[in-house]
């Protein structure tokens, strides 16, 4: 193996790399010979088939193997030997196969920079907390009561208004003929909740009980079911009860949900926003770290990091549109070279934009270097057991199918993954507040949940990590819901 | 030699010849310069001979044929009988070799 450096500059390293024809023939001979002691070939015993018989049929598919193989065997060599931390897969580039029968291919690579982790208990970090006032438990309380309000049933001449409960039956007719879905009985509806095709809830205002309406209903064209979106159907609606709300004394409303004494349920409130607050002020504290580690770490990045981050928010950017536009060539401020003249206004995103979410690109690689430095430099990993543990909590998320989300994780690496980084992340992070005096400050509750802008371009990184693992658990779920249940609300109900 | 394989024409000697016969056996038999062809039932050693010289361009030295009877084999119950076949050994002259693998 002949190894001449064509580049280094910055991160980049590329090499030319020369493999001899002598030790790629030596490598497919013993290869087939390998492959000849399992071959079955009409005619000979197996493991007695000539090596040149072998070469004359299996050569040329054998020796395209051979060669990946040794490419890939020698990248690895090369990067052992010259002690370079790729950033990840090396490139392998421009093959060629020359007249003596030596191999020649391109390695590009960029590696790992340097990183200094600075002196981790200089960090400056102030933890906000936040104590829990009677008005928040007041405005708790009052917010859980108006969610859930008792409903009485009205009189026999009522006429139902908007934030009525009514309990009715319905068929849908798409031009005479019922749809699928668009029917049930017994079905509680709230007025003005929104929950329905618009026009339906406002056609049943007016009702009485025991009322039948027929309701000409124009869905909107762009609805979830594609055979009804833009039709216009009719549904046949019987009214069989009205429910109105009805008023109630705190005593009453909290024993309705089960708890013994207003206290108790003001107490469970407390918890919750206990830990509400806590969760708030760690997340705060969090962003206030990765973004001193973010300031006081100055190193070369890997642009080819950053671009594939920067690929991950352009495509989350059009995740629900569909189809994703291709991302822009890179709009790099400091070179001359091509791209950089290259670099426009993409249709669906001015270069100014372009340009600011490249930065958090930056952002978030340095931090995620910074972050994984010191995971290594301290041996911060996650073990089996903690997998095992978050994967049973994740499953626990989703009553009843608890199983099914467990063997999805236990079956699926890459969903493995996902939950792996934040746990990781969780972990350097506490390591990092262990090293460091915490100091406290006393905020209000307002102050506690200001989103600083800056910041907030940081955050996301948590959760990004959270929304895709919901994602992907959404999914399962979504196809693990059994057909039967939707009956009613799956073509009428607005989502 | 030279004057049967005048005397075939050339689709005859693509009929003389069936095929390559490729075993282990056979595959020894090239230390020898010796190649193994299947051959027509009826066809004869200069036959076999000029058809080689004339297909792969090589000089023949000598031809050993012997014929080869079809196995018995039973199918659902019932007799029946492989057909049978002459095998060619032939000998090509110092030096000279076929590609076997490419076929006729």
């Amino acid at each position: 193996m002949q190894v001449i450096e064509t580049q280094n500059e910055g991160l980049k390293r590329q090499y030319k790399v020369t493999l001899a024809a002598g030790d790629i023939s030596n490598r497919l001979d013993s290869r087939l010979t390998e492959l000849s002691r399992s071959l079955r070939l009409p005619g000979f015993r197996p493991g007695k088939v000539p090596t040149s018989l072998m070469r004359q049929r299996y050569g040329n598919a054998v020796y395209k193997e051979v060669l990946e193989d040794m490419a890939r065997d020698s990248s690895d060599e090369l990067l052992r030997e010259r002690h370079l931390r790729p950033s990840r897969q090396p490139q392998v580039s421009a093959s060629t196969i020359e007249k003596n029968g030596d191999f020649v291919y391109e390695l590009a690579v960029e590696i790992l920079p340097e990183i200094k982790v600075m002196d981790l208990s200089t960090l400056d970090l102030t933890r906000e907390i936040a104590e829990i006032s009677e008005s928040d438990i007041d405005h708790a309380f009052e917010e859980f009561s108006t969610r859930f309000p008792k409903y009485d049933p009205a009189e026999s001449d009522h006429v139902a208004a908007m934030g009525d409960r009514v309990i009715i039956d319905f068929t849908g007719k798409l031009n005479g003929t019922a749809f699928e879905g668009g029917t049930a009985t017994d079905f509680s509806l709230d007025l003005g909740s929104g929950q329905f095709v618009p026009g339906f809830e406002e056609g049943l205002v007016g009702s009485k009980i025991g009322d039948q309406r027929t309701l000409e209903i124009k869905f909107p064209d762009d609805y979830k079911a594609a055979h009804l979106a833009g039709q216009t159907t009719e549904f046949d609606v019987t009214v069989k009860q009205i429910n109105v709300k009805a008023k109630e004394s705190p005593a009453e409303m909290v024993a309705r949900v089960g708890f013994e004494t207003v206290d108790s349920l003001r107490d469970f409130f407390k918890d919750q926003l206990t830990k509400e607050f806590e969760q708030q002020s760690r997340t705060k504290l969090k962003i206030k770290l990765l973004d001193q580690l973010n300031v006081q770490h100055d190193f070369p990045l890997p642009m080819s990091m950053v671009e594939d981050e920067f690929k991950t928010i352009w495509a989350q950017l059009f995740e629900n549109e569909g189809n994703v536009p291709p991302p822009p060539l890179p709009p790099k401020q400091d070179d001359t070279s091509d791209d950089a003249a290259k670099a426009e206004d993409h249709p669906m995103m001015s270069l100014a934009q372009q340009r600011e979410y490249r930065q958090i690109a930056e952002r978030r690689v340095r931090v995620g270097l910074v972050l994984s430095e010191i995971a290594r430099l301290n041996q911060i990993t996650v073990s089996d057991g903690e997998m095992r543990h978050a994967m049973r909590d994740t499953a626990q998320n989703y009553r009843g199918q608890e199983k099914r989300i467990l063997d999805f994780l236990q079956k699926n690496p890459a969903a493995q993954e996902r939950l792996r980084g934040p746990i990781l992340e969780e972990k350097i992070v506490n390591f990092i507040f262990q090293l460091t005096k915490v100091k406290e400050t006393k905020v209000s509750r307002d102050e506690l949940f200001a989103v600083e802008e800056e910041v907030s371009a940081l955050t996301d990184k948590n959760e990004e990590a959270a929304k895709d693992k919901k994602a992907s658990a959404k999914s399962a779920k979504k196809s693990a819901k059994p057909k039967g249940d939707a009956k009613g609300d799956d073509a009428v109900a607005d989502e | 030699m030279t004057k049967a394989a005048q005397n075939l024409a050339q689709d005859v000697i693509y009929d003389i010849l069936r095929a390559p016969i490729i075993t282990e056996k056979a595959t020894r038999l090239a230390e020898f310069n010796q190649v193994v062809f299947e051959v027509r039932n009826n066809a004869t050693k200069p036959e076999i001979a000029a058809s080689i010289e004339a297909i792969f361009k090589v000089k023949v030295v000598s031809v050993n044929t012997l014929n080869i009877k079809g196995k018995t084999k039973f199918f659902k119950g019932r007799r029946g009988r492989r057909s049978d076949y002459k095998k060619a050994m032939v000998t090509l002259a110092p030096g000279q070799t076929i590609d076997m693998s490419i076929g006729i």
